[in-house]
């Protein structure tokens, strides 16, 4: 069995996983976008399954892309990862199967959305954004036009402040929930691991309603609880699953589930 | 029937005299024309619906792309299709099935860091992976520029073609492929009739990367033809024939 594992950064989950992958047998070869080099006409399809843990990058991006177009098979599958790697896409289409999101704006002209910040503070984003980078608050114009810079499309979305002050992380695999709390914006290792929340009925509903929507059965999502209503803010492809206890024996038979479906197709 | 016109942001008509010659064809045959440049909206994605029989993506931006991804997911009829066209954006991506499909490319390698290129010969041009009309390219004569040439993140290089004669232009409508030849010491650009190997290439690029409506630039060296860009919905500038030809697919294919 041949595995290539798309990264572009490794964490401790990740690297327990790769270790319980290769003493299950598994070839698995790890392909970091920052430090490949190749000549084009030797990507070749060298493997029974990619696992695209993060395509951040436009490098990353190309690569699973042109893996996706050899035909190699891909977990999750390429079209859906790249699909969320859109933030406007995604929000449009999470907005359109009843999950419930911020009011977003999408523009290419920052000052139209001036006239909102009367009504409270706005998120600006990238809207391929990730891990938070380039996020942020803002109440002024000054702020706004300082936050948004040269980019083109500018994401903005309504802020809520959340009610316990924390960003709740939720992890899904196939079904299974775990979720912990955590501050945003992460400033330490120990911050990225936070604490673990009960999952209760209505995050269940709401895991589900994503997975439907975006068609995934292994992501992670970001909620905040504002007013006491739910706002989803990030859905991620795959997830550090960070603080998520088991989380490498879980991912592990995750991808070798996947392995078998993909070599029995 | 409505056929909306997603419109590269330029400042006026007069930019756009092909475009605005299609339109008028259009409008004339009986379909609604309706056009807008996203850069100037403000727009709630999750209320953004579809509501014209045929999408055209001319733009090339990243605003109006963004749309058509929302678009494309309710299932949006999109003249070239949404994921060909960004697939297309991609040098890296297109270069590869370019390369898949056999259609002769320039040698290409992908990195992430020149210095690991030390084998490769010079002198080589470097692609950023997302570019538009030939921004942030670079070309290196001497290796050891490799090591101080900054790049963004992938790069798409390319052996830097020594050509025998004038590059060519050729625009692709359906079937239809037009020719314009660029003259190498003037930059003077006039039609001309192609070989019909060359509407082959032509038309398999088209068939690789899903495209309808495109140009791709034609460079050539001592072994034969190569093909060094491709481009959706280009301007068609200085093909006479383009306003017709373009008037007539788009009135079939929407009312496929």
């Amino acid at each position: 069995m041949k595995l290539g594992i798309l990264l572009e950064r490794r964490n401790p989950v990740i690297t327990e996983v790769i270790a319980n992958l290769r003493a299950r047998g598994a070839e698995v070869e790890l392909i970091e976008p920052q430090t490949a080099s190749f000549e084009l006409s030797e990507l070749r399809v060298r493997h029974d399954l990619y696992i695209l843990k993060s395509i951040a990058s436009p490098m990353a991006a190309s690569i699973a892309a042109t893996l996706d177009a050899l035909g190699a098979r891909t977990f999750n599958p390429f079209p859906i990862v790249s699909r969320l790697r859109n933030k406007v896409a995604t929000l449009a289409q999470l907005a359109a199967h009843g999950v419930p999101v911020p009011t977003t704006w999408v523009t290419g002209n920052v000052e139209t959305l001036v006239p909102q910040l009367a009504r409270g503070p706005l998120i600006v984003k990238p809207y391929m954004g990730s891990r938070g980078i380039g996020v942020a608050k803002v109440t002024t114009r000054d702020e706004l036009l300082a936050a948004a810079g040269d980019a083109s499309p500018i994401l903005a979305q309504r802020f809520h402040p959340s009610d316990d002050s924390l960003d709740h992380k939720i992890s899904f695999v196939s079904g299974q929930l775990f979720a912990v709390k955590r501050i945003f914006p992460l400033r330490t290792y120990d911050d990225k691991i936070g604490t673990p929340l009960p999952v209760d009925d209505r995050t269940r509903e709401l895991a589900h309603s994503i997975a439907r929507a975006l068609a995934l059965d292994f992501f992670s999502f970001d909620v905040i609880v504002s007013g006491g209503a739910p706002y989803v803010v990030d859905v991620g492809p795959f997830g550090s699953f960070m603080g998520v206890p088991d989380a490498p024996a879980l991912i592990t038979k995750r991808i070798l589930q996947a392995w078998e479906e993909a070599t029995r197709r | 029937m409505k056929i909306y016109i997603m419109l590269a942001y330029t400042h006026t008509q007069a930019d756009r005299p092909v475009l605005a010659e299609v339109i008028e064809n259009l409008r004339a045959d009986g379909f609604e024309v309706e056009t807008g440049i996203a850069e100037t909206f403000a727009v709630r994605p999750e209320t953004l619906r579809v509501d014209a029989d045929l999408y055209v993506l001319k733009s090339h931006s990243a605003m109006w792309l963004n749309l058509a991804a929302v678009l494309d997911a309710q299932n949006a009829r999109i003249l070239n299709s949404y994921s060909s066209c960004v697939a297309t954006l991609n040098k890296i991506r297109t270069a590869a099935r370019l390369h898949a499909a056999e259609i002769p490319i320039p040698r290409s390698w992908v990195t992430g860091d020149l210095a690991r290129l030390s084998e490769v010969a010079v002198p080589l041009l470097i692609k950023p992976n997302i570019g538009r009309s030939g921004f942030g390219i670079q070309l290196v004569r001497d290796r050891s520029e490799l090591a101080t040439t900054k790049v963004a993140d992938g790069m798409l290089v390319q052996e830097l073609i020594d050509p025998v004669a004038d590059e060519l232009k050729l625009y692709v409508v359906g079937e239809q492929v037009f020719g314009v030849r660029k003259d190498r010491d003037s930059g003077v650009r006039e039609p001309v009739a192609v070989e019909r190997s060359l509407e082959d290439i032509a038309r398999r690029c088209g068939r690789a990367l899903g495209l309808d409506i495109f140009g791709i630039d034609v460079m050539f060296p001592p072994t034969g033809p190569v093909v060094v860009d491709v481009n959706y919905f280009p301007s068609f500038k200085g093909v006479p024939a383009a306003p017709r030809a373009l008037s007539e697919f788009i009135r079939s294919y929407a009312r496929a």
